[in-house]
């Protein structure tokens, strides 16, 4: 019995990042939206790539976070 | 034994799909667009709008149609009350009084307001007009929505499945009373509840906890499962393919996780340690974000996604007998749509009980995560 649990364990805690892609896209977008607005609000042009590129390094920062933390 | 019993399962699920899927095939095939031309379906474009009207909740039970030798057509189902609250209040009628009707021309009067049903949907018409007009778009213009309470076919489905469960697990736990190991249709539901408890639950939440939310999980599992099931019987229910009723399932697991978070999960949300400071407000956001939105968002989206596309594969793959018919002759479009049909639904019956699985096991595991106390702090 206890083996079987062992091995069952990392399936379902890979579940977890079932919704990880979602997640990314969410958090990039946020990103994306954020930056349009600054960069309306400060006549701007550059803001939405740099928030982009930001919530793109975040978004894969937090992944690798939570994938870490299945591990443990 | 092991065999026969195999066998016998086996031949029960062949002969429940052949069952279901030519009942639907003659629904599919006979009945089609109530609104217009009596429910006929002989085109590609009424079959797309039949499969349009089934996939969406409507307010009443149409099992089949057919035409007499007079050319009448009759429809074989029953009525559902409506039941709206209008301008003038509450206003309650039976469904029948539209006569099957679907694209507004026939109106009810009642309490000196008119209604009329569009696309499934009922509209109050304005005061003094005496038809709904339309514009371009086929909007409707002088009419708006009341609330509609209605007893619709999803409502009805969701009520029978809560009546079936009720009777049968109440009488499962009454058993327990008496003798050790229950009889009857209560042997086939206790492995069932013992492996949502033992496979789902406990590796997921932990053995601490979990006993609080097997009510919630065995709920949840057995409703998605049962109304799963429905779907695919010919009465035409597509409960678990509204999108209001995952939104609901979904709401209610949110609720439940985000309630019962323990002091770690908090901390782990809203500060997450081993960051730097200042990365941690941000991180706070996409968590938050992560378990408020991004993950009931994900739980209902799959279900209903999962679901509408089946029935709308199904219903597609047996409308093959009508839009194949003049490129394969009435045989051969036939026998294909059989044989494609059948596959899928035996699928179908796989898929339904794998939704529910997988609703109660991410359900489960997300209170599993918002339970979860750190020894290592």
């Amino acid at each position: 019995m206890k083996e079987k649990k062992s091995q069952k364990k990392p399936l379902n805690k890979a579940i977890q990042l079932s919704g990880a892609g979602l997640q990314m896209g969410f958090t990039i977008y946020v990103g994306f939206l954020l930056g349009e607005w600054l960069d309306k609000k400060l006549e701007l042009s550059f803001l939405t790539t740099t928030f982009t590129l930001v919530a793109v390094f975040l978004a894969t920062y937090v992944l690798i976070k939570q994938a870490t933390r299945i591990n443990d | 034994m092991k065999v026969a019993q195999k066998t016998i399962k086996f031949l029960t699920i062949a002969v429940i799909a052949i069952i279901t899927s030519t009942t639907f095939a003659s629904e599919a095939g006979e009945k089609g667009q109530p609104q217009s031309d009596g429910g006929q379906v002989n085109t590609q474009a009424e079959v797309k709008a039949y499969i349009k009207h089934h996939l969406k909740d409507s307010h009443d039970f149409t099992l089949f149609s057919y035409s007499t030798d007079a050319g009448e057509r009759k429809h074989f189902g029953f009525p559902l009350p409506v039941i709206l609250w209008s301008s003038e209040g509450l206003v309650a009628f039976m469904s029948s009084e539209f006569h099957h009707n679907d694209d507004g021309h026939v109106l009810v009067e009642k309490k000196g307001l008119k209604f009329a049903k569009i696309h499934s949907k009922i509209y109050e018409i304005e005061k003094g007009a005496v038809a709904v007009s339309f514009d371009k778009s086929e909007h409707a213009t002088n009419a708006q929505k009341p609330l509609d309470l209605s007893i619709t076919k999803s409502v009805v489905g969701i009520l029978f499945a809560g009546f079936l469960m009720l009777f049968g697990f109440s009488r499962l736990a009454r058993q327990y009373k008496s003798r050790e190991v229950p009889r009857g249709f209560g042997r086939v539901l206790e492995p069932l509840v013992i492996y949502v408890r033992d496979e789902i639950a406990r590796p997921n939440i932990g053995e601490k906890k979990y006993k609080k939310f097997m009510g919630f999980l065995l709920t949840v599992f057995f409703f998605i499962w049962i109304l799963n099931l429905l779907g695919l019987t010919p009465l035409g229910f597509n409960v678990t393919g509204q999108i209001a009723v995952t939104v609901c399932l979904a709401l209610f697991t949110m609720v439940i996780y985000m309630t019962n978070g323990s002091k770690d999960f908090w901390a782990h949300t809203l500060w997450m340690p081993g960051v730097p400071y200042i990365l941690r407000p941000v991180l706070a956001v996409i968590e938050l974000a992560g378990f408020v939105l991004i993950k009931p968002f994900s739980l209902l989206v799959r279900l209903f996604a999962n679901i509408t596309a089946g029935h709308f594969v199904v219903m597609s793959l047996i409308a093959l007998m009508v839009t194949m018919k003049e490129a394969f002759g009435p045989v051969a479009s036939t026998g294909m749509s059989l044989v494609l049909a059948l596959f899928i639904m035996v699928i179908e019956i796989l898929v339904a009980f794998l939704q529910a699985f997988i609703f109660t096991m991410l359900s489960s595991l997300f209170i599993g995560m918002a339970v979860e106390e750190h020894e290592h702090h």
